[in-house]
């Protein structure tokens, strides 16, 4: 992949294309049964994403807003989207996983001294399973991306600096 | 091409600082390279700007006691780089105001020659005439 590509990562409609971190958490629930030496497998834990952001530019504060709206920050955003929230959560999409049915949960805007003319965003979002449609498309979704990125290159090259003579060595 | 025939003078408020050995400004404008978990360099963050420079005044100026004075006070002044006679330098002048010094050495004491004293200051603004 050629180092000026830069996908962003999409959490619904809102582009991030300063991504510092994103971390995935999930698993399945195992517990132990008392006097036994059996564990029971009960059901899957709730998978988390969280993100670590720079918003930048003049349309950060935009970018703000957005996300806000997605998290339902105010009790009549909530009112205006329920019947969409209903059928379907926040998609997220990225090189990482694509999970669908996902809300925001923490979200965090911090404006530094460090940084001018940015934010720093800080986001959880925990993963809400509407209906097993939506869980299988969002889990067949996950597994071509896990499919397609094996297939081709990905990430940088070790040396960014692009070179237009030549070919292989 | 120029010829270099300018003789430039420092002034601290409305006095002159002579003689003056070096007077070395820095501009410290620092940006941070982004880069994202999909692509490397893809922007820059700008990071709070600062300005400082740098005095070497041998100490048979009067200008190195009141130097003195004003970083043992804490207290601003304000310093004017500025062409004295001739126009060969890029700029007419450049203007520090809201400085205070940093550190101070008033006085080294060497075998030959004049005492240095030299002081590192920073302003608050910086204007420049071109």
């Amino acid at each position: 992949m050629a180092a000026t590509v830069n996908p962003p990562v999409l959490v619904g409609p809102v582009p991030l294309l300063y991504v510092q971190s994103m971390v995935v958490t999930e698993g399945y629930r195992i517990e132990r049964i008392m006097g036994s030496r059996f564990s029971q497998a009960t059901q899957p834990t709730r998978k988390t994403i969280a993100i670590d952001a720079v918003l930048l530019g003049p349309t950060r504060l935009v970018q703000k807003k957005a996300l806000e709206a997605l998290a339902l920050t105010s009790r009549l955003l909530v009112a205006a989207a329920a019947p969409l929230l209903r059928s379907t959560g926040i998609p997220v999409v990225s090189g990482l996983t694509i999970s669908l049915d996902m809300q925001i949960t923490d979200l965090k805007f911090t404006q530094s001294v460090a940084k001018r003319d940015a934010l720093d965003v800080s986001m959880t979002l925990q993963q809400v399973p509407r209906t097993t449609l939506t869980a299988i498309i969002g889990e067949v979704a996950d597994l071509s991306l896990a499919a397609v990125t094996a297939a081709i290159p990905s990430g940088p090259a070790a040396n960014p600096i692009p070179r237009s003579l030549g070919g292989l060595l | 091409m120029a010829d270099w025939n300018t003789r430039l003078e420092v002034k601290l408020g409305d006095n002159t600082i002579t003689p003056i050995s070096t007077f070395t400004p820095t501009f410290n404008v620092p940006h941070t390279v982004l880069h994202s978990i999909e692509a490397d360099n893809v922007g820059f963050v700008r990071q709070p700007f600062t300005f400082t420079f740098t005095m070497g005044v041998p100490a048979v100026a009067a200008a190195v006691a009141d130097l003195t004075e004003l970083a043992a006070n804490g207290t601003e002044f304000q310093v004017v780089v500025a062409e004295k006679k001739g126009t060969d330098w890029a700029f007419n002048a450049i203007k520090f105001a809201r400085c205070v010094i940093t550190s101070a050495n008033p006085s080294n004491v060497v075998v030959d020659g004049v005492p240095q004293a030299s002081f590192t200051c920073l302003a608050l603004s910086v204007g420049l005439e071109a």
